[in-house]
């Protein structure tokens, strides 16, 4: 693989992580967010069991269209690695010492 | 534009060079010689040919953290090493690396860069000398240690080591970042703890430079915060090398000089704090007034000092 190609897959890679790790980031933060009203309301006898069901709901959604963001930026990924891998990924470029395995 | 390219992946290799090193991502650099913008192979027939008329005084820069080799250039397109090519009759080498990955492991690389080197010079080596500027000086001197534990040759080369700019007792600018996400990442809230996390994912290279670590044991051994004349550091200068320092103040007054450092490193941390005198005499202690930590790299007072402490010998 050619120094630029290599350099374009590292960027799409790049990307990819820096979306994959936000998104488990900004959903931790969703969540925690999220919890502390679901906590108060549940705690009203009244609409409690709503309340828990709603919370259920909710939480499902949130992990679901978080789930759904992080499949979509995988198969971009491997849409893009398809398109610019064609040769072998692993040619070391002339003079270089050493490399992480 | 190729210039430019090249410095915002050394940016991004100073800011994230150990995890992209990590996942073999196309982006990190990988450390060489380079010549031309181009790396240079370590054989004697791309050496002659880079380099047709070689000397038998060789020396090699070693750039700062974010850098690439383009640090060292003056607006006249002249730098150290051609000035001593031209007016030394020395032959000059640039290394490029990732800034990113931890400071022992870039000196372990650059020592096997080095031995490769010796062996592949096209001429009989006199001297090889050796320039680090800023972070650059870190890894010459782990390159040092390196080459003891795997048994390289080129040390018995080196007389002298040039460190400009470089942090010897570390970088309190690191030290606040450590200071800054502890405590962002103490507080029971998800979004300081978010904040810290991103704070966190500084580089190993530049987690290093806190206290100037360049052994992989001595990463993550809890140290004094504020400390810079603490000069029991881990792996003392070598006895058997003329070792050099030169600093730069951004003011010149000596008191703000004093407080400031070049704006990025302490003159305390660069001068090593003058606590070492039997192998750090004052007259191989450079520090130049009115020079900011970059300045550093590519200065025709800097060029200057490291020209007279050539001819000195």
């Amino acid at each position: 693989m050619n120094n630029t190609r290599a350099r374009w897959l590292g960027l799409s890679t790049l990307l990819t992580d820096a979306v994959e790790h936000a998104t488990f980031a900004i959903e931790k933060i969703h969540m925690a967010t999220a919890q502390r009203p679901f906590a108060i309301i549940e705690r009203i006898p009244a609409i409690s069991a709503p309340a828990e069901l709603v919370h259920e709901v909710h939480d499902a959604i949130v992990t679901s269209t978080y789930k759904q963001i992080r499949f979509w930026n995988g198969a971009v990924q491997k849409v893009v690695q398809l398109a610019l891998a064609e040769e072998p990924a692993n040619a070391a470029r002339p003079g270089s010492v050493g490399r992480d395995p | 534009m190729g210039k430019s390219l090249e410095t915002t992946i050394a940016v991004l290799n100073g800011l994230v060079g150990n995890y992209l090193a990590r996942t073999n991502n196309g982006l990190a650099t990988e450390m060489s010689l380079y010549h031309h913008e181009q790396p240079l192979a370590l054989e004697r027939d791309a050496l002659r040919i880079a380099h047709p008329a070689p000397r038998p005084r060789l020396v090699v820069f070693v750039h700062g953290l974010m850098n690439t080799e383009h640090v060292w250039r003056m607006p006249d397109g002249t730098d150290y090493g051609s000035l001593l090519e031209r007016e030394l009759d020395w032959t000059a080498c640039y290394v490029r690396y990732n800034t990113g990955v931890a400071i022992a492991e870039n000196g372990a690389r650059l020592s096997a860069l080095l031995e490769a080197l010796v062996e592949a010079y096209p001429a009989p080596l006199e001297e090889l000398l050796l320039v680090g500027f800023s972070m650059g000086g870190l890894v010459i001197r782990a390159a040092c240690h390196a080459s003891a534990i795997a048994g390289h040759g080129w040390r018995a080369h080196v007389r002298r080591i040039v460190y400009v700019g470089t942090p010897h007792l570390g970088a309190p600018g690191e030290r606040l970042g450590k200071l800054t996400s502890s405590m962002l990442a103490s507080i029971p809230n998800a979004y300081t703890r978010l904040i810290a996390e991103i704070v966190n994912l500084r580089s190993d290279g530049i987690q290093d430079l806190a206290h100037a670590v360049l052994r992989e044991e001595d990463r993550g051994v809890a140290r004094k915060l504020w400390d810079l004349r603490d000069a029991r550091h881990p792996v003392p200068f070598l006895p058997d090398i003329e070792h050099h320092l030169i600093a730069g103040t951004l003011f010149v007054d000596p008191r703000l000089a004093l407080l400031f450092g070049d704006s990025v490193v302490h003159t305390a941390s660069a001068t090593y704090a003058g606590q070492v005198l039997e192998l750090l005499p004052p007259e191989r202690v450079h520090v130049l007034p009115g020079l900011g930590h970059l300045a550093l790299a590519h200065h025709p007072q800097v060029y200057k000092t490291l020209k007279a402490i050539l001819e000195g010998s």
